[in-house]
């Protein structure tokens, strides 16, 4: 039976966007089973694993509330990232200030970060994961963005605000301290 | 530790690891894993932490996020416009531009009196005090008309008045009590007729 909806996984983010703005719900459905994963990873990467399907779900609402102002110059995933981003960073500030306890700003501390701990068996993966929870958080945005979103540096870039030179020397630099923890570990 | 210097191998390690490569280049990389140890281990890493962190994702329900876009969309939705009367009806008498303008001059002329009406000797009645200082055509003479509110001529400012003149004024200003009068015959309220910009 053929595809009655004419959504495909060749149909392009920026005609879902615009079916979606024309009415079109399917549009928005097909927008979210597509990028809702890779949202959630990053989110995971940015250490909010316990909230994740409620920040991607904050960062879709946002997302498709501002989809208005989306440049179809830049990928509409990238700017998911960007709002992800946004959104985790507005919750820790409320919560910052439910709680009123003065931080340093994220990118100047090692947080604790547990969101990896999981049932893994393996050795080797069990030493990746730690080494992991050594990164700084921006080595592990930039780590997860280029590993598992497969994202160029310029665009990680525009995600996080920073530069394509910077984000390549933390990804290699991320993968250097990793290695290093993961040799340690084995000795 | 092993060292590759081999920058473009280690910059495609990552899209080779999870299968993003074009058959060129994964060929090409291929081939330099398989004599370089350094870039075999970084491979093997990358590939253990991509799958740390899918393992430590949790499944996302996309219906629930459908779900909130949509509400959130529903209540961006404008809802049905107010009728222009009740808009009207909603505004604040003293909102009014005449009345603010009327306001803010009464303001104005009272703080600029206050260093005068501080020096005036006590007993002194300044409207007394406006009679024997002031001819008929005296410049900045203040003039009362039945039911009307003193009116001076500022054109040469507040300097060029005396400061008999300025008590008057603020005689004049203190009879109001603070308060105007009456409210405009008409205001000129802009009538909404666009609903779509509600």
């Amino acid at each position: 039976m053929g595809d009655t909806t004419g959504i495909t996984s060749e149909t392009t983010d920026a005609a879902l966007i615009t079916r979606w703005l024309a009415g079109d719900q399917r549009a928005a459905s097909a927008l979210v089973d597509r990028h809702a994963t890779s949202v959630a990873r990053f989110v995971v990467s940015l250490g909010e694993r316990d909230r994740t399907e409620e920040l991607v779900q904050d960062t879709f609402v946002r997302a498709f509330r501002a989809i208005g102002t989306f440049r179809s110059d830049s990928l509409f995933r990238t700017w998911l990232f960007t709002i992800a981003k946004r959104v985790v960073l507005d919750h820790r500030q409320s919560e910052r200030r439910r709680r009123e306890v003065v931080e340093l700003q994220d990118d100047h501390v090692v947080t604790s970060y547990d969101a990896l701990d999981g049932v893994i068996g393996d050795e080797r993966m069990q030493q990746v994961r730690v080494a992991m929870q050594g990164l700084t958080p921006l080595q592990r945005e930039v780590f997860t963005l280029r590993v598992t979103e497969g994202l160029p540096y310029e665009e990680i870039a525009q995600v996080l605000g920073s530069s394509a030179g910077a984000c390549r020397v933390h990804y290699h630099n991320a993968v250097k301290a990793i290695k290093e923890r993961v040799t340690d570990a084995s000795v | 530790m092993r060292v590759c210097d081999d920058d473009t191998m280690q910059d495609a390690l990552p899209d080779y690891v999870q299968g993003r490569c074009a058959d060129e280049t994964a060929a090409v990389v291929r081939a330099h894993l398989a004599s370089c140890a350094a870039c075999a281990e970084e491979a093997e890493l990358i590939a253990h932490a991509g799958e740390v962190i899918a393992r430590a994702t949790p499944s996302i329900a996309t219906t629930r996020i459908l779900a909130a876009v949509d509400a959130a969309r529903a209540s961006a939705r404008p809802a049905t416009p107010a009728p222009a009367s009740t808009v009207i009806r909603t505004r604040r008498w003293w909102a009014s531009r005449p009345i603010m303008a009327a306001a803010a001059s009464i303001l104005v002329v009272v703080s600029l009196s206050v260093p005068t009406r501080r020096g005036t000797p006590a007993g002194t009645n300044p409207e007394v005090a406006l009679e024997r200082s002031m001819g008929a055509d005296a410049p900045g003479r203040a003039t009362t008309a039945p039911g009307a509110v003193t009116s001076v001529d500022l054109a040469g400012g507040l300097a060029t008045l005396s400061s008999a003149q300025l008590e008057a004024l603020l005689s004049e200003l203190d009879a109001l009590e603070g308060t105007v009068r009456a409210e405009p015959a008409t205001i000129a309220l802009p009538l909404i007729d666009t609903p779509e910009l509600l």
